[in-house]
């Protein structure tokens, strides 16, 4: 089982877009993928149709794989499964403060699920705190998307010294950029300048567009409502160039 | 996973769709056909139903427009064995055409060197439907499955039609599927799983039991024994002749070898209980039986040397090899006009009245000519078996590691003989003790069958250096036929500690409580 977080602590970068498409088409390639949804606003959730439990379980999420095992719902589609969000998931930095080996609570709990899955994909709320540093732990890779704006990459840039500052491996990061707009100067010469800095950028880039907007709409991967156009095959593209990262390692 | 099992139920017709919507609309926002599709399953077996007698089934399913189906083994009750399935492009004759370890293991036990064939099609239609919330999030999927259904051993044959409403919870909600269960429970009352071997056989009129012949034997110990044998005659006879149109169709090598099987089974029996019949008639019985064994031979003689070939071929090194591999080519061809040879015999005249002869024997009353004909089964099972025994144990005595071929082979037929025996008398004896013997003499058997296969092989082996002259062939046979020695030397010693325990105190002892003098 290998274990990938999209993460960044910068909001509206497309965290929960990458995490819904790529979730879809791992499990379209036949990989047993379960989607666990961090974010209390519980987007990726939402997009999938999944409602949240009615009881909040946030003080036993790290508890347990049973207690994970009980709130996996199926999704419409097949080989994919979902843990929705729940508001109380607000609370995990506080609730991970009060528990010893906190930073490896998270991939303990991932564990007990890797007889029923090949892939767990963490969709992660953007901050940076207790929580993110257990998602550190516990991903085998760390899919960070970048808008190519000044602000994405002062952004990908702290967390990059945060890694080097608390010792994580930066192997993990795979950084790629999105919501590009090639027509725009800027877009284009940050994404090169980032390229030569960074070299372990994806190949692939996802391009701004309406279709990935129009998720909320559909609730619903695009591939289910936009098959041929460019963001679709852009996420596709993307979920191939991950799985061979992943696959070798 | 526990509690998240498919229901399904069987309807004499397609479901009425606005019923089920009314059913199913309390518990979910909507409900909609989401797609169809169709497949092709095929229902397979041996000719003597390996699998079924195993309480299995195998089944092979392609969906339409698919280049690979789906091999899966099933109980007869229609429940999956814990093995994987295999994806195959085409449902397999053999085992060893299967790829996947688990179940190609599986099947090799149980087919051996038996043909798989497919037995039952059933062409499916399924229409998938999805049960909704407010949000459209799909709760419980159901499928809809009209199935037509035929055998495919007769040209003509009648269609059946079957529908089946299949209900498939979701992670997550088993609730609600719970719900849509028992709403459709309350209203249609036969469950049943849409692929249930034992049902869809007795659908199509199968019935592998009155195809095999029964174990034990039916036969009465009050009885006397030439009825006794003339009965067993006619079954053993009838089953034999099975096998015919499969040898002469050349569907695999374990139709001739079966029906070798059970003409040896009958030649034993007549010929150890020869008292029985008067003596003209029982010379005619077993003219008539040797010529069939001995038109069948031939052939039987080569099958058994072609099945080694993989086993013989891994005992060389390498560069020896290719000669033994183009041996195996000319002893194919020879095989081939062995067939042709065998077919003719079977449609002449010759066989034709051979059998004629042989049925109307086995049906004619007992003649009660000869006092151990007249004399009742029970009374001349015990004695029987017990002289045959004690004759084992006595050749027994003289036999350790430096013992003759020879007198081994004499050892191995007078096993066959007591084996016979017990076979044909079973019926008459309390099953469990009786086939712990049986048992014991079986293991006996296998490895004095091995040491004799060695010794035949080498001697056919022999045989073709006399006839095959070229140098690596020459290097390559000589190689076989040292290994093979070598390997009788080891069998021949496990033949010993076997037979120790055989002829022992204890089963001494067993023999004699179990075949009392009467």
């Amino acid at each position: 089982m290998r274990t990938l977080a999209v993460y960044s602590m910068k909001g509206g970068v497309g965290k929960t877009a990458t995490s819904v498409n790529l979730a879809y088409w791992a499990a379209q390639s036949g990989l047993k993928t379960l989607l666990i949804d961090l974010d209390p606003q519980g987007a990726s959730s939402f997009y999938f149709r999944v409602k949240p439990a009615k009881k909040s379980w946030s003080k036993r999420f790290f508890k347990a794989y049973e207690h994970l095992l009980k709130q996996i719902k199926a999704s419409d589609y097949e080989n994919l499964d979902i843990i929705p969000a729940h508001l109380s998931f607000r609370h995990f930095d506080v609730i991970l403060k009060g528990l010893n080996k906190r930073k490896s609570r998270l991939q303990k709990v991932l564990k007990g699920l890797k007889k029923e899955y090949d892939l767990v994909l963490l969709d992660c709320p953007p901050s940076i705190g207790q929580l993110s540093e257990a998602v550190f732990m516990a991903s085998d890779q760390l899919l960070v998307p970048v808008i190519p704006t000044t602000l994405s990459e002062r952004t990908f840039e702290q967390l990059h010294d945060f890694f080097k500052q608390e010792r994580y491996s930066r192997k993990k990061i795979l950084p790629f950029f999105t919501l590009v707009q090639n027509q725009k100067s800027l877009h284009k010469n940050l994404q090169e300048e980032l390229r030569a800095k960074y070299p372990e950028f994806l190949k692939t880039v996802i391009p701004f567009s309406a279709d990935v907007e129009n998720m909320g709409e559909y609730r619903a991967p695009v591939d289910q409502f936009a098959r041929n156009k460019p963001a679709n095959l852009a996420y596709q593209a993307l979920w191939k160039e991950v799985s061979s990262q992943l696959g070798a390692k | 996973m526990k509690g998240m099992q498919e229901s399904s139920w069987l309807l004499k017709q397609q479901p009425d769709l606005d019923k089920l919507e009314t059913r199913l609309l309390p518990w979910c926002e909507s409900l909609s056909e989401e797609a169809s599709t169709s497949r092709s399953i095929w229902l397979v077996d041996t000719f003597d139903w390996n699998l079924w007698r195993k309480k299995t089934a195998l089944v092979y399913s392609l969906e339409a427009e698919d280049q690979k189906g789906l091999l899966t083994p099933l109980s007869l009750e229609g429940r999956p064995l814990k093995f994987p399935a295999a994806w195959l492009e085409a449902c397999p004759a053999h085992w060893w055409q299967l790829p996947q370890r688990e179940l190609r293991t599986f099947l090799e036990k149980r087919l051996e060197f038996s043909s798989l064939q497919p037995l039952i099609e059933i062409s499916e239609q399924i229409s998938h439907w999805a049960c909704r919330d407010d949000e459209g999030k799909i709760l419980v999927r159901l499928q809809i499955r009209n199935q037509e259904i035929f055998r495919l051993d007769a040209e003509e044959t009648p269609h059946y039609h079957q529908f089946f409403l299949t209900c498939q919870p979701l992670r997550g909600y088993e609730q609600e599927a719970k719900r849509v269960k028992q709403s459709l429970a309350s209203w249609l009352k036969h469950q049943a799983l849409p692929l249930e071997p034992r049902k869809l056989y007795q659908l199509c009129g199968f019935d592998p039991a009155s195809e095999l012949l029964p174990k034990p034997l039916p036969l009465s110990a009050k009885s006397p024994t030439e009825t006794l044998l003339r009965d067993a005659g006619r079954l053993l006879f009838a089953q034999m002749r099975r096998y015919e149109e499969g040898i002469l169709q050349d569907r695999d090598t374990e139709f001739l070898h079966q029906y070798r099987v059970h003409l040896r089974r009958l030649r034993s029996i007549f010929s150890l209980l020869k008292g029985a019949l008067p003596r003209q008639e029982g010379r005619q019985l077993n003219s008539y039986l040797k010529q069939l064994n001995q038109i069948t031979g031939p052939l039987r003689d080569l099958d058994v040397f072609l099945l080694q070939r993989q086993k013989f071929l891994n005992l060389l090194p390498e560069a020896f090899r290719p000669a033994l591999a183009d041996l195996f080519v000319r002893v194919e061809q020879e095989r081939l006009s062995a067939h042709q040879q065998l077919a003719t015999q079977f449609l002449s005249s010759d066989y034709r009245e051979a059998c004629q002869w042989l049925g109307a024997f086995f049906t004619q009353p007992a003649q009660q000519k000869t006092p151990l004909g007249c004399t009742p089964g029970g009374q001349v099972a015990n004695q029987k078996i017990w002289e045959r025994y004690n004759k084992i144990c006595k050749l027994a005595r003289q036999v350790n590691t430096q013992t003759p071929d020879e007198d081994l082979h004499e050892l191995r037929i007078e096993c066959k003989k007591l084996r016979y025996l017990m076979d044909f008398f079973a019926g008459f004896y309390p099953s469990k003790p009786h086939q712990r013997k049986v048992k014991k003499l079986k293991r006996l058997q296998s490895l004095l069958g091995d040491f004799n296969d060695s010794s035949v092989q080498q001697g056919f082996l022999l045989e073709r250096l006399e006839k095959d002259t070229t140098s690596d062939l020459d290097a390559a046979l000589h190689g076989l036929i040292t290994l093979l020695y070598q390997r009788q030397l080891d069998i021949k010693q496990k033949v010993v500690l076997e037979l120790q325990e055989f002829t022992g105190k204890h089963m001494r002892a067993a023999f004699k409580a179990g075949y009392p003098k009467r």
